[in-house]
């Protein structure tokens, strides 16, 4: 028998595990452990999960023709290929994108293979000049950050997707009961020590927990970035024309979102807003009730459908963002430990792609050597 | 005898020892080493000091692929136009999985080889991180120069190389056979055709290459190590375990063969199970039900 330790339940931490079990490359032999604090209440749960690279995001590495940006965009592919055919996962028509004159010169790239063009489906250019009145359908992230500017001259039309994470995340850990190789154990993990003790069969330990995955490495790179969104009873809201940050889930049901602030690094300059956790750490953080309510004014004021709408449950996560960009590596102090965490806003969009790079290393860790 | 080869890399790298000949006699008469090959090494070693391609190669054999990349690295920037240490990092860096870089170390290889740099003509360098783009044009490069070349081992050796970062698994087995029917003599050749066929799930028979590689070159750290795996992987643990110690006795720097040998050495009261379920699965075969 083989065993592997999974730390971490999120989209992060359950897709790696997955992909270890289906990898036909790696013997059946193989045993998965996956542990986390919990397995309802995840940084997962609370993302709106839609799939593109979020433009205002702090690190944005699709926009930029880097290694990691050719990185970024090769997970991401891989993973539309396994989300295509998965029920949770919903493609969105006509989603418009309109572009602010800062955006345009920003850091968002529209064009070419390491951009938005690659990763989502019928694009194309929208000529706006002739438009007149609001902004139709605008993003209300894009709003927020650019009020004040002009309306956009040109825009952007596209097809892509969204998940029902709720839902997708049960879909995945039913998977892995279903493997019959694979256990699921809420504990906690304070030491990347500790499970290499705990676990001394285990041929890896993978650390997949988001947050809680920096401090155990002792990565000063990583940085939290709050996520909130709403979720409205709105059952006739079942076609969207402002899909942005509107997001029907299938069920009368839909969620609004959103915003992407990095909290300070230092403890101290945040305390009132994050709990900092054990040892340094990290914790999930209180919800933030007016900007809750700012997120539902905003929403309200591109799609008047949601106004008066009863709001059924507020959701908060914390963004694990790493500065430059994810990392999916061997830890070079523990030989037996596989990094795969800093995914920042676009873990959903990464997570088949970077769990395959996982699967690549454990291989590479009983390869032979030419 | 295989200590020699620590010692050239312990004197090598250490940067203070000023005669590595002298430091040699040292240790031999320490009894760290034994005299016949460590003396040998020492004086190569001596002579070619500054020659990080051939440290870097050693650094290979004895399983260290990180280090061997570091040396390798700063023999190309001394001498670009280096055919060994080009294809070596191609080697190394395709083990590390960096298999861009690997794929960009070959593709070099093919502009500083006077037979092959005419196939460059008109194919342009792919943007930089387009990482398929480089796979197929490397691949294609390398298909080409084998067909012009059929008798050129190198190229085949870089060919199955090509073939491991592309996953063909028929046509890596193919290029390092052919290799190593060019090149009988060459344990490393022998070596990369285990390896490739371990890794595509042929164990058993990689350890008949394995075995020719070690009948040319006993103290092959690297061909010990990857005898191990291939028994690991059938199951037989206990000769896992002596095999890491093997590799273990030539290089006890390869830190990840501890955790190897550690591994194998939990294991081992696994096989008799093993055993009895390859037995087991030999059985329910329906052209055995007779037995």
């Amino acid at each position: 028998m083989m065993e592997v330790v999974v730390l971490g339940g999120g989209v992060i931490g359950l897709t790696t595990a997955l992909q270890l079990l289906r990898d036909p490359r790696i013997p059946s032999h193989l045993q998965v452990k996956v542990l986390a604090k919990s397995f309802e209440a995840t940084c997962s749960h609370a993302a709106g999960a839609w799939w593109i690279p979020d433009p205002s995001s702090p690190a944005s590495r699709f926009a930029q023709a880097s290694e990691s940006g050719a990185r970024y965009v090769r997970w991401a592919k891989e993973t539309w290929k396994e989300m295509q055919d998965v029920e949770h996962c919903r493609m969105v028509p006509g989603v418009r994108l309109y572009l602010p004159s800062a955006l345009q010169h920003g850091e968002l790239c529209l064009e070419g293979p390491n951009s938005l063009q690659a990763l989502v489906q019928k694009f194309q250019r929208l000529d706006l000049a002739g438009a007149s009145g609001a902004w139709p359908g605008a993003p209300v992230e894009v709003v927020k950050g650019f009020r004040g500017l002009e309306p956009p001259k040109s825009g952007i039309s596209f097809e892509t997707q969204f998940t029902k994470m709720d839902a997708y995340l049960a879909h995945l850990r039913g998977e892995l009961n279903r493997s019959g190789r694979c256990q699921l154990l809420e504990r906690e993990v304070s030491s990347l020590e500790e499970v290499t003790a705990a676990y001394s069969n285990a041929v890896a330990i993978v650390n997949c927990c988001g947050l809680t995955a920096g401090t155990l490495a002792k990565d000063p790179t990583m940085f939290a970035a709050r996520g909130q969104t709403v979720l409205v009873d709105a059952p006739e809201q079942t076609s969207d024309q402002r899909p942005v940050y509107v997001l029907p889930q299938g069920d009368g049901t839909v969620a609004v979102g959103g915003c992407c602030l990095p909290e300070p690094r230092s403890p101290d300059a945040s305390a009132s807003r994050r709990v900092p956790g054990r040892e340094g750490g990290w914790q999930c953080p209180e919800l933030d009730q007016q900007l809750a309510e700012e997120i539902l004014r905003d929403a309200q004021a591109w799609c008047p459908a949601l106004r008066g709408r009863p709001v059924l449950r507020q959701s908060v996560g914390w963004r694990p963002f790493r500065d430059p960009a994810a990392r999916v590596e061997r830890d070079p102090e523990h030989p037996k430990v596989i990094h795969n965490y800093g995914h920042g806003d676009v873990g959903v969009i990464l997570s088949w792609g970077s769990a395959k790079e996982v699967a690549e290393i454990l291989l590479a860790m009983t390869q032979s050597k030419l | 005898m295989a200590r020699g080869q620590q010692l050239a890399t312990t004197v090598a790298t250490r940067g203070e020892v000023t005669d590595p000949l002298a430091e040699a006699i040292r240790l031999i008469r320490e009894g760290t080493v034994r005299y016949d090959d460590a003396a040998l090494y020492a004086l190569r070693d001596g002579l070619l000091r500054q020659d990080q391609t051939r440290l870097g190669q050693l650094y290979a054999e004895l399983d260290q692929d990180v280090e061997a990349i570091q040396c390798l690295r700063k023999g190309h920037e001394v001498d670009p136009y280096n055919l060994d240490s080009l294809l070596a990092l191609g080697v190394s860096c395709t083990n590390e999985l960096d298999q861009l870089l690997a794929l960009r170390f070959l593709r070099t290889w093919i502009e500083n080889h006077e037979e092959y740099q005419a196939l460059l003509e008109g194919v342009e360098l792919p943007r930089e991180y387009e990482y398929e783009a480089w796979r197929r044009q490397v691949t294609e490069l390398f298909q080409r120069a084998a067909e012009a070349s059929p008798n050129d081992a190198d190229v085949f050796v870089a060919l199955g190389v090509m073939e491991n970062i592309n996953r063909c698994l028929a046509a890596r087995c193919q290029a390092l056979a052919r290799a190593c029917r060019l090149r009988p003599n060459d344990h490393t050749v022998w070596n990369k055709l285990g390896a490739t066929l371990a890794n595509s799930g042929k164990s058993e028979q990689a350890v008949v290459a394995y075995h020719q590689g070690l009948e040319l070159k006993p103290n092959y750290a690297r061909s010990w190590s990857n005898m191990a795996i291939a028994h690991a992987n059938l199951g037989k643990h206990k000769d896992a375990a002596r095999l890491y110690l093997s590799s273990l006795v030539l290089n006890p720097d390869a830190t990840h063969i501890w955790n190897f040998l550690q591994s194998a050495v939990l294991n081992m009261n696994m096989d008799s199970q093993y055993a009895l379920e390859a037995t087991e699965a030999w059985l329910s075969e329906p052209s055995q039900t007779t037995v």
